[in-house]
């Protein structure tokens, strides 16, 4: 399991890329998710799953908002905030 | 029909659809002004009859609902436009011997150039409601109430019966080409079926109100119903008024001999044209009753509806001590469906959780869950 920003931005692309999104689309790492019609509240909820999974960390519902979602840059900043020291 | 939840959720963008504008959204308590925007908004996710349906029921789900200074209603703007709504429906509970308010969220809706935004409502609703019991078919609303901690209890299942030849020809391709006429045998037999079985089943009795007695019939099942929705003759006479959605019901009911109800049945056809279901809402029976006198009921119900113009009869069953046992349901010829509702609360003190998380303690029916989500319209 990585946990360098880079690693973590890498799994979450690669997560929405071959399970949430039916279109061929670039995901930069500031690519606006939600601004862009990539992120609907499904999805979210999924990756909310799949980022448990694979980071062994809780999102709590008041952390999936616009702020911490917006790019895969916010998301691993978030991930990284949550993982033990 | 309707969608079964409302909750807006189309599928992801085509390839080449235009991108999201920018948004910047605010959840904000209701305010009465909004009201029309509301009915705009749901006629875009819903369509026109969603809508009429939507502000039709708004008296009686949102005003009349026995609890309206305790109903939470929040929009979602963008601004000065209005692109989300989730109200809620407060009902009294019982649960392990404690009375407490409990809400179900209806009527949650987000425009599409918003998904993902229907989140903030959600959190709101599970942050201002301390109690929150919700049935629901949609993954997308499900998974959100996962991650809110809600928790999944039971599955409703839904059950159909046939009540009309023709529903062969409506739901089998190949026969789609038959005349109606060559079904009208088939309706006959399943009318005379009906009919042979009433004869041999004890009597029930149309009544057109919810008399003092079902009040006397929920207090004497209280101790059967650990988990349940406070019932009684005011809160039925009001979930199947004149301003509900369901007005059109008939109420049968099976007596003792001190004429006192030993079980009831509630079932309605729906006000759609294009719908030809009847719904069975309501299904309760004394516990220790005999067999036959759900056997009445379902039969008494499945004759009412075909008389209505139903060809269908559907009810959607759950887990409940004095509702009917599934084997009791297949015995009336009621054949089990796939499709799948999920029974999901969050209470928030731990001991009442606990207990909530015990299915078999439950006695809710799909004519509870329907106050809220009013999908049998």
């Amino acid at each position: 399991m990585g946990s360098s920003e880079a690693e973590i931005i890498a799994a979450v692309r690669n997560y929405m890329l071959k399970e949430l999104l039916q279109s061929e689309v670039q995901l930069g790492d500031d690519t606006a998710l939600i601004e862009g019609g990539h992120l609907t509240s499904l999805q979210t909820v999924q990756l909310v799953m799949f980022i448990g999974e694979q980071f062994g960390v809780e999102i709590e519902p008041e952390e999936v908002n616009e702020d911490e979602f917006r790019t895969l840059k916010t998301i691993a900043a978030l991930v990284k905030r949550k993982l033990p020291a | 029909m309707l969608p079964s939840r409302l909750m807006a959720e189309p599928s992801p963008p085509e390839p080449g659809a235009p991108a999201q504008r920018a948004k910047s959204t605010k959840v904000r308590p209701f305010e009465k002004g909004h009201l029309p925007d509301v009915i705009r908004l749901y006629e875009e996710v819903f369509g026109k009859k969603g809508a009429r349906d939507f502000a039709e029921r708004w008296r009686w789900s949102q005003e009349e609902n026995g609890f309206s200074a305790e109903t939470r209603r929040w929009s979602l703007l963008d601004g000065a436009r209005l692109v989300g709504f989730l109200a809620t429906m407060p009902q009294r509970f019982r649960v392990a011997g404690h009375e407490v308010l409990v809400h179900s969220s209806c009527d949650f809706m987000v425009h599409p150039d918003y998904r993902f935004h229907g989140i903030s409502l959600m959190r709101e609703y599970f942050r201002a409601c301390d109690n929150c019991v919700s049935l629901d078919d949609m993954p997308a609303t499900i998974a959100v109430l996962k991650m809110m901690k809600a928790v999944p209890i039971d599955n409703a299942v839904r059950y159909v019966r046939a009540l009309d030849g023709r529903v062969a020809r409506e739901h089998v391709a190949r026969l789609s080409r038959v005349p109606e006429l060559a079904f009208v045998p088939a309706t006959w037999a399943l009318a005379a079926y009906d009919a042979g079985r009433a004869l041999r089943l004890p009597d029930v009795e149309e009544t057109p109100d919810f008399d003092v007695r079902f009040d006397r019939f929920f207090s004497a099942t209280l101790e059967a119903r650990s988990i349940s929705l406070v019932r009684d003759s005011t809160y039925l006479a009001w979930r199947y008024g004149p301003l509900s959605p369901h007005r059109s019901r008939t109420i049968g009911i099976v007596t003792d001999r001190q004429r006192e109800l030993d079980g009831y049945v509630v079932c309605a056809t729906a006000a759609s044209r294009d719908d030809r279901s009847g719904y069975i809402f309501e299904l309760h029976v004394r516990p220790g009753a005999p067999a036959s006198t759900f056997s009445a009921l379902l039969t008494f119900a499945c004759r009412r509806l075909r008389r209505q113009g139903a060809r269908l009869a559907r009810l959607h069953w759950i887990r409940s001590t004095t509702g009917v046992p599934e084997p009791i349901l297949r015995a009336n010829r009621f054949a089990r469906r796939a499709h799948q509702h999920v029974l999901l609360v969050k209470f928030r003190d731990a001991a009442l959780q606990a207990a909530a998380a015990e299915a078999s303690r439950w006695d809710y029916g799909f004519g509870d869950a329907e106050a809220s989500h009013s999908v049998a319209t």
